[in-house]
């Protein structure tokens, strides 16, 4: 039985064939191009975002307690920051440095240790208990 | 009706990579006879789960249960058609890739070679494992023995690029375990069993609301990242720093099937093809399946790198398994099942090849490859055949795959019956990153004087073998009771037709 794309993809290889014979080069080089160019890009782009989730998550487990303190003087140093003297950021800046010592920002992903399995764990229970949460509340 | 034979084989066929590996380690000093354990374990292997095959097809399922691990959990195996596809593929693809790693690691004159031979036993023995477990825990046990015995074939090169991609690797794979672990942990909690059942348990659907199902269904995706599904890909061409081998088997075979084997297995047996359809997961997955198919395509076309090019080719196939069991018919699940044997056998075919060409004249990238194809024919043209598989041409196994898959699209009606232009325009970018190759390496001018020849034997069999047998499977699917023991599946899924995802 022949299929609804057969006839299509077998023209498609004459046409390829012919291509290749006439002009040596294979067609499409303006697709070939766009993948190399802003495909890639794109590629890299996500695959850094992804690598810095799992860097984030291994940074949390190392000390939970230090990474939430780091994260708390952040948020604080961000609100403050417009309406406060230059010398007291500049302080804000020293102590935030300080606590970044005590959790210091390894190359992503040296290792997955069991406090981020746990972590992940926790963070997926958390997620099921709201899903059935917010099922039980959007029932009839 | 179903009957279960206890029987110890499945224990067998699983423990024969085991036993190797002590006795790998054991002859370490003497590689003859350490790379002669290698070859008997893997006949052993496919000779045992090769004789499950008549009880499995005449209706059964052999079990195998070690211990209760809570109520109504069992640590133990249960052998049913599907499973054994997945089984005869890995164990008999064993024997052909432990032949050419003999001829890969003897002329590269790789390093811990004992080390080597011991890990790929690990890997097998957590391939199979998978392929015939009974329930999820079984199969999540077995799914991270798989992922951390790869590691150190991944890393085997101990270069800084190699451990880094060791590392992601892990990252990736042991995250994605982690996933699979809330899966199961949640599937238990809701159903009270974690056991594969034809056509999903019973009792999921009216024990969990909706948004539960759904955000289970999620989980056991991100559990799954062993399919490669983007975005969650990239750690797939960056393995690709291991030794070719390892990309065959592992990377072809192994570690992505099972991804996409355990996808299957949650579809059909977890959830069932109707509570799929009822929450129209179908949609999600296909959705997902498409955009992986495209872009790896795309990606593809920008690779230099040949095992590159060849990852990104895997990534789009698993995405055709998986777009297969999201139409949720017959034809379309039967498709992605048959897939995953006829994929492995031609993608073994290309990586292997690949292989070959780096070990006989230490090329890696396709535009230095012009005329290759005049001194090593032999390689190039059975590098042709997996290429023309890949892009769903006959005379190849890959014309019958994706046959099915348009079929199966045409059967799931509505808007679902124009896919098979999306099927199109994957094989036509496919055409468009392979036979550019083929192209260089027939009739493009070598440059400079050449002095080439194949590779050693023991590398060129096992290719000349995969490439035959993916061409066998055009004119008789039933080579190695592959078509068989899919219908057998499929009539014990016992799924109705005219579904909409």
């Amino acid at each position: 039985m022949i299929l609804i794309d057969e006839p299509l993809m077998f023209a498609f290889v004459a046409f390829w064939l012919i291509w290749m014979a006439i002009f040596k080069t294979p067609p499409g080089q303006w697709l070939i191009r766009l993948c190399e160019g802003p495909l890639m890009t794109f590629a890299r782009y996500i695959d850094f975002h992804v690598m810095k989730l799992a860097a984030f998550f291994v940074w949390i487990s190392t000390n939970p307690v230090a990474a939430l303190r780091i994260k708390g003087k952040e948020v604080k140093l961000k609100v403050e920051q417009p309406s406060i003297t230059p010398e007291k950021a500049a302080e804000y800046e020293r102590d935030l440095e300080e606590i970044h010592k005590m959790q210091p920002q390894r190359e992503p992903m040296v290792r997955l240790n069991i406090g981020t399995a746990l972590l992940l764990i926790l963070v997926f229970i958390a997620l099921y208990l709201l899903a059935m949460f917010m099922g039980r509340w959007l029932a009839p | 009706m179903i009957a279960e034979v206890e029987s110890l084989t499945p224990v067998i066929a699983i423990l024969c990579p085991a036993i190797a590996s002590i006795l790998i380690v054991l002859f370490g000093k003497w590689p003859n006879i350490r790379e002669g354990w290698t070859m008997l374990a893997g006949i052993i292997q496919f000779l045992i789960v090769i004789s499950m095959v008549p009880v499995i097809l005449d209706g059964n399922i052999i079990t195998c249960t070690f211990f209760t691990a809570f109520p109504n959990v069992e640590f133990g195996f249960s052998v049913d058609a599907f499973g054994l596809v997945f089984a005869i593929t890995s164990s008999f693809l064993w024997i052909l890739v432990s032949s050419y790693s003999i001829g890969y690691m003897r002329s590269l004159h790789e390093h811990a070679q004992t080390r080597y031979y011991f890990c790929f036993a690990w890997a097998i023995f957590g391939a199979v494992g998978i392929a015939l477990s009974g329930n999820l825990l079984t199969m999540f046990v077995f799914y991270e023995i798989l992922t951390v015995s790869t590691y150190p074939l991944v890393a085997h090169d101990q270069t800084p690029e190699a451990l880094f991609a060791g590392r992601k690797y892990l990252a990736y794979l042991l995250t994605s375990g982690v996933f699979f672990l809330a899966a199961l942990i949640i599937t238990y909690h809701i159903s009270g069993t974690t056991d594969f059942v034809n056509g999903g348990i019973p009792n999921l659907a009216a024990e969990a609301s909706r948004a539960v199902l759904v955000v289970l269904f999620m989980l056991f995706l991100l559990g799954f990242m062993k399919a490669a599904w983007m975005p969650f890909h990239s750690w797939l061409p960056t393995a690709m720093a291991a030794p070719t081998p390892v990309s065959a088997l592992l990377h072809a075979v192994a570690v992505v099937k099972a991804g996409v084997f355990g996808i299957i297995r949650v579809v059909c047996y977890i959830f069932g093809v109707d509570l799929m359809h009822a929450l129209g997961l179908g949609l999600v997955l296909i959705s997902i399946a498409i955009f992986t198919i495209i872009v790896a395509n795309l990606f593809a076309l920008a690779q230099d790198n040949l095992k590159k090019r060849l990852a990104y080719s895997t990534i789009n196939q698993l995405s055709l398994v998986i777009f297969g069991v999201a139409l949720l018919t017959p034809e379309g699940i039967e498709g992605a099942m048959i897939h995953i044997p006829f994929h492995a056998f031609m993608k073994i075919t290309l990586f292997m090849c690949a292989g070959a060409i780096m070990v006989a004249s230490g090329k890696r990238n396709i535009s230095d490859m012009a005329g290759i194809g005049r001194v090593m024919p032999v390689t190039l043209i059975t590098f042709t055949i997996g290429a023309l598989g890949m892009c769903a041409l006959p005379p190849t196994a890959g014309y019958l795959s994706h046959h099915l898959l348009v079929h199966g699209c045409e059967e799931a009606g509505g808007a679902i019956s124009y896919f098979p232009y999306i099927l199109l325009i994957a094989a036509i970018l496919d055409v468009m990153y392979f036979f550019p190759i083929i192209y260089i390496a027939f009739f493009k001018k070598p440059e400079g004087g050449s002095k080439l020849k194949e590779a050693p034997l023991f590398m060129l069999v096992p290719i000349v073998i995969t490439a035959t047998c993916s061409i066998i499977f055009y004119f008789y699917p039933d080579l190695f009771y592959m078509s068989d023991l899919v219908e057998t599946a499929m009539t014990s899924l016992n799924i109705g037709g005219g579904m909409h995802p």
